[in-house]
């Protein structure tokens, strides 16, 4: 997995990009591109604004990284930059589509797990909405943006929901609305054991 | 009563939970299996595979990055390209039909230094309009005219996203982008004349072959050459 927290760049490179040194931004990009992208992948689930994400994210990196300085983690700059990026995005998404947070999921069927009415891509979609990362698609934005945030990049919901303009509780009850649902896409209890256990133990 | 997904996740996170919260769980083996698929859920999102952005996505940045870092002198760049290349399009046509041993042209060797001078760039309109009169058809027992002049164009779309060239570059190669470019302006010369004259679909598709031999050639050398300046 692409994460943050594993793109590791020596300080001597961030400087020499910080004086404009062309070939450090280019290995600045090769570092942290992948998880910058990864992220907005998983945030706004369309490849072509992933894309845009990347590019605004670097660009913001390039314009202020002269202004950069040592007070706190460069993988943790940027991460903030792109997570910014895409709260902007989805902001802007809600507000031109008059779509409030509380907007539904996507309905089993549409968008990348449409039919597309032959049988043997059909059954490749099939297999593909148990996957975990389809399942993920399927959440709406604010679900889809806490659960990532939070279990995977490892925000607070303090963190959160101030980047959400909302508060802690909101993150939490985001949270968990988020994980009830992707259990139910991902399907019931499916090994024995656990199939035992819930059956022993319905009236616990 | 269950836990709560909730308190469940809090748990799971070692966040504060209420006492009697904690109890229960420790007891009920249902909020433990519960527990525990919430904590594979975690472990399988952080465990989902990268997602590599495109190739050339670093392109994409540098070239913005140039718009925004020189916007004045970007602006006038594609306007200059499209006159120069008009300007070009009427010194052929003034000079076709002011030459009348024009068509001893086509049968003459592919470099030739004197008619190299007269055409100095790889993108002539000449070259990318498809001929009077030559359609896919045209091509029969090869490759369609069509296919070739189509991937003709894809490979000067590509070649114009390539980024900049450096200011400066080795003598070996200039003279080998030099000599390329005067080699496809020279087949963009003989089709220009193919054109005005009827050219036969065989002749015209012989000379798009080559010229997307030499495009391939150019495209190998400039992507090196980027190759070179980006990382």
């Amino acid at each position: 997995m692409a994460s943050f927290s594993d793109c590791i760049v020596e300080p001597a490179i961030v400087r020499r990009a910080s004086k404009g040194d062309m070939q450090a931004h280019a290995v600045l990009f090769r570092t942290f591109s992948p998880a910058v992208y990864t992220l907005a992948r998983r945030m706004l689930n369309q490849p072509a604004l992933a894309d845009e994400i990347l590019q605004e994210t670097f660009l913001e990196v390039l314009g202020k990284i002269s202004g950069f300085s040592d007070q706190g983690p460069f993988a943790a700059w940027i991460r903030r930059i792109a997570v910014n990026k895409c709260l902007m995005h989805l902001r802007s998404a809600w507000n031109r589509h008059g779509v409030g947070l509380e907007a539904g999921e996507t309905a089993p069927g549409s968008g990348e797990l449409a039919d597309t009415g032959r049988p043997e891509g059909f059954a490749e979609q099939v297999q593909a909405r148990l996957d975990l990362s389809a399942a993920l698609e399927r959440l709406n934005d604010t679900s889809r943006t806490v659960v990532w945030l939070h279990d995977v990049e490892g925000f607070t919901h303090r963190e959160i929901g101030e980047l959400m303009g909302r508060t802690a509780s909101f993150s939490k009850s985001q949270l968990a609305r988020a994980h009830e649902r992707l259990q139910g896409y991902l399907g019931g209890p499916n090994t024995e054991e656990e199939k035992t256990c819930m059956r022993v133990l319905k009236s616990c | 009563m269950h836990a709560s997904t909730e308190e469940l996740l809090s748990l799971r996170d070692g966040e504060a939970v209420a006492e009697a919260v904690v109890s229960h769980v420790d007891d009920c083996e249902q909020c433990q299996v519960s527990l525990g698929r919430l904590s594979m859920t975690k472990t399988a999102l952080r465990g989902l595979p990268e997602l590599t952005p495109a190739d050339d996505a670093w392109q994409g940045v540098l070239a913005r990055h140039d718009t925004i870092a020189k916007p004045v002198r970007r602006r006038f760049v594609p306007q200059l390209v499209g006159l120069a290349a008009s300007v070009l399009a009427v010194v052929i046509v003034l000079q076709v039909l002011d030459d009348p041993g024009r068509r001893a042209v086509r049968g003459m060797p592919e470099q030739s230094t004197a008619d190299s001078q007269l055409m100095t760039t790889t993108v002539s309109p000449a070259a990318t309009a498809q001929p009077a009169g030559m359609n896919a058809s045209a091509a029969a027992g090869g490759i369609p005219l069509a296919a070739l002049i189509s991937e003709s164009q894809q490979l000067e779309r590509t070649l114009r996203a390539l980024p900049r060239g450096p200011q400066v570059v080795s003598g070996g190669t200039a003279g080998t982008i030099g000599e390329l470019q005067d080699r496809i302006a020279m087949i963009d010369y003989q089709m220009s004349m193919g054109q005005l004259d009827g050219d036969d679909p065989d002749v015209a598709r012989r000379l798009w072959q080559e010229r997307i031999e030499l495009m391939n050639s150019l495209l190998a050398v400039r992507y090196a050459q980027a190759q070179q300046v980006s990382f």
